[in-house]
């Protein structure tokens, strides 16, 4: 598939899911199910919110990225300073870079604490 | 009296471009913008603007007029003055060669970038490749672009990316060949396409559509594009939509 596809492939499904899984958790809460026993004790939501925390990191990523190459480029920092210009590739990667791994710390950090 | 406020910039003598206010009286008639700039450049002859045809044919005229883009040409004072003002910009998003003039190489790069003529491998007809009524009508809406710029310049997304966004007015294009069922590259020109910038950086925002001084719909033009990318929607299945035709 071709990658323009799959980003715009990507964010559509995943905000179907996101709503899909926030209607899980509104019956959660609606059933009088809400409690961290069962966040930690039910494979489904285990799965679900493991599949939603990947997912959301994802899109925001594209959603990122998509940013990072609208407004870190040569072209739009120059019109705030020059020199800027000249760092903006390495800025962008930056960027990029800081939510990547923010991205990974976060999917992680969720997974030890649901699966752990 | 009303005032004229346009963008001034010479690089062979001004370091930073700046506006200038002309105060003229108020013509009888409401007359078009561009001869508004003829009567300005008879008291100013270094005002530099682009015109031709002074008929929304050439689209050599297009600049951004209170905000908005739109052409000189046949747009009425009336429709332009506000609170006795008029201000006068070029295009906005392409280097500024002066004045009013800008340098177009960016946009006319994405333009040649969609092979905007037609493609058939097939033998040639004795006479010419024909079409039905029905095959035709599939261009209302797409092949009277003038490529003034106006869309393309209005638009965040060529603005930021103007090497990699094509933009709605080559799209627009694009899509007049891809509709076009004497054309038989459709594939190729899909393919040249599906990249995350090409057409997927227009988020239909539709300042394209707004500014057309044709009233063109270059955004349905770019979604009927994302559609055949997204999907295995074919040449055949085309239909005239009331956004397009």
């Amino acid at each position: 598939m071709k990658l323009g596809k799959l980003i715009w492939y990507l964010q559509r499904y995943s905000a179907i899911y996101f709503l899909l899984f926030l209607g899980y958790l509104v019956l959660i809460v609606l059933t009088d199910r809400f409690s961290f026993q069962f966040l930690t004790g039910s494979l489904t939501f285990k799965l679900l919110s493991s599949f939603f925390i990947i997912l959301a990191c994802m899109h925001a990523f594209a959603g990122l990225w998509t940013i990072g190459t609208d407004y870190l480029t040569k072209r739009t920092l120059g019109f705030v300073a020059p020199v800027l210009s000249t760092y903006a590739n390495l800025l962008r990667k930056i960027f990029e870079f800081f939510f990547i791994f923010l991205g990974l710390f976060l999917v992680i950090y969720y997974l030890l604490i649901i699966w752990s | 009296m009303i005032d004229v406020n346009i963008y001034r910039y010479n690089p062979e003598t001004d370091k930073f471009p700046y506006t200038q206010t002309y105060t003229l009286k108020k013509p009888e008639k409401d007359i078009m913008l561009l001869e508004l700039l003829n009567i300005l450049k008879e008291q100013d002859s270094s005002i530099s603007y682009r015109r031709s045809c002074r008929e929304g044919v050439c689209g050599s005229d297009g600049m951004n007029i209170n905000g908005k883009n739109g052409l000189a040409c046949i747009t009425p004072i009336s429709q332009a003055i506000k609170n006795n003002k008029i201000e006068l910009r070029p295009l906005p998003g392409l280097p500024v060669i002066r004045d009013l003039v800008v340098d177009m190489t960016e946009f006319y790069a994405q333009y040649d970038k969609i092979k905007p003529f037609l493609q058939n491998e097939t033998e040639p007809p004795a006479q010419e490749r024909l079409q039905s009524p029905a095959e035709r009508d599939k261009l209302d809406g797409l092949y009277e672009c003038i490529l003034c710029a106006c869309c393309s310049t209005s638009c965040p997304s060529f603005w930021w990316n103007p090497d990699k966004f094509v933009g709605p007015a080559a799209l627009l294009q694009a899509y007049r060949f891809i509709a076009d069922s004497r054309d038989t590259k459709t594939a190729e020109r899909l393919e040249g396409l599906s990249d995350p910038f090409s057409v997927y950086r227009c988020h239909g925002i539709m300042n394209c559509v707004n500014v057309c001084p044709k009233d063109l719909n270059p955004n349905h033009a770019i979604g009927e594009i994302k559609s055949m990318l997204l999907s295995d929607k074919k040449k055949e299945n085309i239909i005239v939509s009331d956004g397009v035709s």
